[in-house]
Formats: C-alpha cells, sequence, structure tokens
C-alpha cells in the first residue's frame, strides 16, 4: 500500500465533468489531464492522503504530484512595490460615432479634452518612475471615447513620451483602442507611432452598422474597413475585436475566416455584448452562451489554420495572478481628462453606481501627481474577494471578470451567462492543449454535457470553500 | 519676423519611424538623413499639415520649452531641412 500525499494547502486542484471523463487541473500550475471515473476516486482519495493498493497509485500518485503544486498569488503581490501594467490616457470620453451598445456613456459625454499640459505631466512622471524603479518599458495605452478626436493630446504624448523614452533609455510601447473612424491620410501615423492597434470591428457590413452606426442614417463600415486594410499594411500590430450578440454569433467562423484572409491581422478578440439600457433599447442581446462558446471555438479552429491567435479575454492567461484580465487590480493608471487617476477606463458614475471606489490617484492643475498606495493595494485585493469564483477553476484567468458589470460587490453566487460561457471556452482550451480536440469538439456538440460541466457549482477536487 | 513658408515633402522623400527617431530617405538623391525624436515630432506635425500656432504650442508642451524657444526650434529644423532639400515650398506660396 502507498500513503497518498495530502493535498497542498495553497493547491488548486479542479475536476471538471466532460461527458463520461474528468478533466482534471491545476490551472496555475499548467497541469492538465483527462481520466476516467475511477481514476478521479481514486485521485481524490490520495490527495486526501488515505492509502490506496501499490497496483492503482503508481500513475495517480505520479498525477497528484504534479497537481499539487501550489498557487503563488496574493502574499507576493501585497508585498510588491507600485508596477502599473501601463499607463491609460483617456483623451476624451466624447466620440464620433454612435454605437447601439456603447457602455463608456459616450453619447452623454463632456466634449471635454485632456490638458496638453497634464498629458504631459502624466507621461513625465511614469517616465520618471519607471527610472526611479529600475523598469525599462514605457507602456502608454489610449481610451475613450474615440481617442482619435483628440488629436492633439495623443500626438503630445506620443511625441512626449518618445522623447522621455530616448533620454531616459526606455523602450516606449503605444497602444490605441479605436472605433477606426478617421481619414486614410491619419491612419499613416497611427501606423508608425502605435506599436498596436485595438480596431473595434464587428464583422460583416449588415451587423458592423447595426452595431456601429455613425449616427442615426449610415453606418461606419466602409471607414472601419478602410482603416483596417491601411492598418494591415502598416508596422503596427493589429487587433480586431468583435462585439458579438444575437446578431453575428453565428457567423463567428466566417467572421474569422474573413478577418483573417482581408487584413492578416495579429489576432482577433471575440466578446460578447455586455448589456446595458442603451443596448436594451436598440433590441441588441447577448448571445446564448452555450452557443458562443461553441462559435468561439470554431472560429478559433479556422484562426489556427490561418495561424492568427484568437482571444477570448477570460480565457487568455493562467499566470498565477488572480487579477484576472481586467486591469484593476494590476496597478493599472488610467488618467481622465478631469486629472482623475483610476485603475478603471468605464465612467466614474458606472463602478459608483455598482459600489466601487476606483480613484487611485490626482493630477493636479500644477502637474503634480499622487497616487495612493492604500488605494493601489485594496485594489490588487478585489480579485480575491468575488464569492462566486472561489470554486470555479477559471479564477486565475477570469479573475471573475469586469468588476463593475460581471462582479460587483453584492452580486449572485450564481454563475451568469459570462461564467457559463468562461468556463467553456476555458475547458475546451485545456482539452485542446492536451491534444483532446476530439474530446472539446464533443462536449460542444452536446448540450446537456456542456451544462453539466458550466453549471457545476464546485470545481475544486478537495473541500470547497 | 519673417513670415514662415508654406514647406511641403517632395514625393521621392520617404520615412520610417522607430523608437530612437525617425530616418528620412531620399530615393532620388540615394541618401538618408537621421531625426532625433524632438526632430521627428517636428517633422510628424509639419508633413501632417499641422497649423503654424499649433505646432509651435504643441512642440513647446512636447520639448518643456516656452513659446518663442519652441518657434525658434521649428524655425531652425524647417530652414535646415529647406536647405538641404528635404522639404521645399509649397506651390503658390
Amino acid at each position: 500500500m502507498r500513503t497518498g500525499a495530502p493535498m497542498g494547502s495553497g493547491a488548486e486542484v479542479f475536476a471538471l465533468p466532460v461527458r463520461q471523463a474528468f478533466l482534471v487541473c491545476n490551472p496555475v500550475a499548467g497541469v492538465s489531464a483527462l481520466i476516467n471515473g475511477a481514476a478521479l476516486k481514486s485521485l481524490r482519495q490520495q490527495l486526501s492522503g488515505v492509502a490506496l493498493p501499490e497496483s492503482v497509485s503508481a500513475s495517480v500518485a505520479e498525477l497528484a504530484a504534479l497537481l499539487n503544486q501550489a498557487a503563488p498569488c496574493s502574499q507576493r503581490q501585497d508585498q510588491a512595490p507600485l508596477h502599473p501594467q501601463f499607463l491609460g490616457i483617456l483623451p476624451t470620453r466624447a466620440c464620433n460615432i454612435a454605437c447601439r451598445y456603447c457602455d463608456f456613456g459616450a453619447g452623454a459625454a463632456s466634449h471635454r479634452t485632456m490638458d496638453l499640459r497634464m498629458a504631459r505631466a502624466a507621461a513625465d512622471w511614469y517616465a520618471g518612475f519607471l527610472q526611479r524603479s529600475g523598469q525599462d518599458l514605457m507602456e502608454i495605452h489610449f481610451f475613450g471615447g474615440e481617442p482619435f478626436i483628440a488629436r492633439d493630446v495623443v500626438e503630445t504624448v506620443v511625441h512626449r513620451g518618445r522623447v522621455l523614452a530616448a533620454r531616459n533609455n526606455l523602450t516606449p510601447h503605444f497602444e490605441v483602442s479605436t472605433n477606426g473612424v478617421f481619414e486614410a491620410d491619419y491612419a499613416r501615423f497611427v501606423g508608425d507611432y502605435f506599436d498596436a492597434v485595438i480596431l473595434s470591428f464587428d464583422g460583416f457590413r449588415e451587423v458592423h452598422d447595426l452595431h456601429r452606426p455613425m449616427d442615426s442614417r449610415r453606418g461606419s463600415f466602409e471607414e472601419v474597413r478602410q482603416s483596417a486594410m491601411l492598418l494591415a499594411g502598416s508596422p503596427a500590430e493589429l487587433c480586431l475585436r468583435c462585439c458579438v450578440t444575437t446578431a453575428n454569433v453565428d457567423a463567428l467562423e466566417e467572421i474569422a475566416d474573413w478577418f483573417c484572409r482581408e487584413f492578416r491581422p495579429a489576432a482577433v478578440n471575440f466578446e460578447t455584448l455586455s448589456m446595458n439600457a442603451k443596448s436594451q433599447a436598440a433590441g441588441l442581446s447577448p448571445p446564448d452562451p452555450y452557443v458562443f462558446a461553441r462559435s468561439y471555438y470554431q472560429a478559433r479552429k479556422v484562426m489556427q489554420r490561418h495561424g492568427i491567435r484568437s482571444v477570448y479575454a477570460a480565457a487568455q492567461s493562467m499566470d498565477g495572478n488572480c487579477a484576472g484580465f481586467c486591469p484593476v487590480g494590476r496597478d493599472t493608471l488610467i488618467v481622465s481628462p478631469d486629472g482623475r487617476i483610476s485603475s478603471c477606463y468605464l465612467p466614474q458614475a458606472a463602478w459608483r453606481q455598482a459600489g466601487l471606489a476606483l480613484d487611485v490617484g490626482r493630477i493636479s492643475a500644477d502637474g503634480s501627481v499622487t497616487v495612493d498606495a492604500d488605494a493601489i493595494l485594496r485594489l490588487r485585493r478585489l480579485a480575491e474577494d468575488k464569492p462566486r469564483c472561489i470554486n470555479c477553476f477559471c479564477r486565475w484567468s477570469c479573475g471573475g471578470g469586469c468588476h463593475v458589470s460581471h462582479t460587483p460587490p453584492g452580486s449572485s453566487l450564481q454563475y451568469q451567462d459570462y461564467c457559463i460561457q468562461t468556463r467553456l471556452i476555458s475547458a475546451s482550451m485545456l482539452l485542446d492543449a492536451m491534444g483532446e480536440e476530439q474530446a472539446a469538439r464533443v462536449l460542444l456538440a452536446d448540450r446537456q454535457a456542456m451544462e453539466a460541466l458550466a453549471l457545476q457549482r464546485s470545481d475544486r477536487i478537495g473541500v470547497s470553500r | 519676423m519673417k513670415k514662415p513658408k508654406a514647406l511641403r515633402c517632395p514625393e521621392h522623400i520617404s520615412w520610417i519611424v522607430d523608437c530612437g527617431g525617425l530616418l528620412l530617405l531620399d530615393f532620388t538623391g540615394n541618401r538618408t538623413k537621421i531625426l532625433s525624436c524632438s526632430e521627428g515630432a517636428v517633422w510628424d506635425l509639419l508633413t501632417r499639415n499641422r497649423p503654424e500656432k499649433l505646432r509651435i504650442f504643441m512642440i513647446s508642451v512636447i520639448l518643456g520649452m516656452e513659446m518663442d524657444d519652441a518657434a525658434a526650434f521649428l524655425s531652425d529644423c524647417l530652414e535646415s531641412w529647406l536647405r538641404d532639400g528635404w522639404l521645399i515650398p509649397c506651390e503658390g506660396a
């Protein structure tokens, strides 16, 4: 008889039903296996310290040892000094188009743009901070509204950033999220000076124009397609971001194929619609999460054949940082036109309404910058404090999704549609990574099997928390 | 103070942007010229026809200069590029 090693206190070991089999994994350690019910029973015993017959235990013990690795996470983060994922600049909250699902409040936003001296102060502070802390990557991201309707701000920050980087031996990296509605001439500036462009593009003309009209009379498809073409031929890395609703969920495979052939992007990011009053009034709805998971998987396969990366943000990284993909919790500093520094790019009213306080500092009129260390620390812990996520195998990559729209304080313990699709996509990606593509396909073709996996209350092999 | 001439980049001149600045390429003269990031900012604003006053203001902010110093810096850049044929006067200017 061999005595099992009890599960380490920090180990995160999960088991998910995949029809008659079980996917066991420790996402942080990067270990996963597809096993049968008898093996799962032995594994549970092994991990709880029960002695097993020698004949059964060798391979189970080996798997248990691999799975039984502790996760890092909060202890490391709590001690760490400020390390912003990037500096965000919001040149303006205003926008030049009228997306029917916009939850950034652009329609009602002030047309105020950031003062150029404030923009410079933000870049100066960031460069100084990087130098003092011995970091050499100067990563600046622009959000909106639409950043390129406040071009003076964008250009000032880009040029100031480049001057500072050259002076201080930093490597500049500029990224922008844009609707792509700008003149062909301007695409040269964007392509030349930005390292990465995240372009919102919702697929074929009919749906794109339905989702993202210029105004009540016409869509933005032609402008966006032209920008995508021009940027595809530029040195910038082009990432297309497609919002998925019931209107385009069934066409993701075709959209992915068209994007890959026509624009050769570095990546295509598919994200489902976040419902809000505006999208509801426009009659737009998020897709069924089971249908989305299947469609996303098919689109992913098409993109793999083209050698292009597909992205579903909540399933991207299993990097042991439970802050997930959201900038909140990663020390991110995003400067608004009014000088507030926040970790979230959504409007202040949206996160306040959700009971959150996401401001972490301020730039004053004289250009001095204050960052509140306590606020940074509080936000680092935010992703860990998600009761719904505590027993979910996706907590390391998803981190509860958006703190404002998916898991605000006091949100229900029940899995939401967002959780369901994230769980299915994450599981299918783990199966793919193990070479079990057929198991992933069969799972995603079987609604009952999908429900069994997606709705399982606790994925933990050991005691649920 | 002289009224600044309207200038433009001739068709045979192109450029490449990298993190150290900007490389001008003259396809007719088979020559190149490296611009620093500061000079590159002037080149960018000029070749995209940003208005003169705005150029001076933006360069003053980008380089942390007084407006007069920014105007002088711009003027020096433009004169030197015009002299060396990297820029030419606009027709009718």
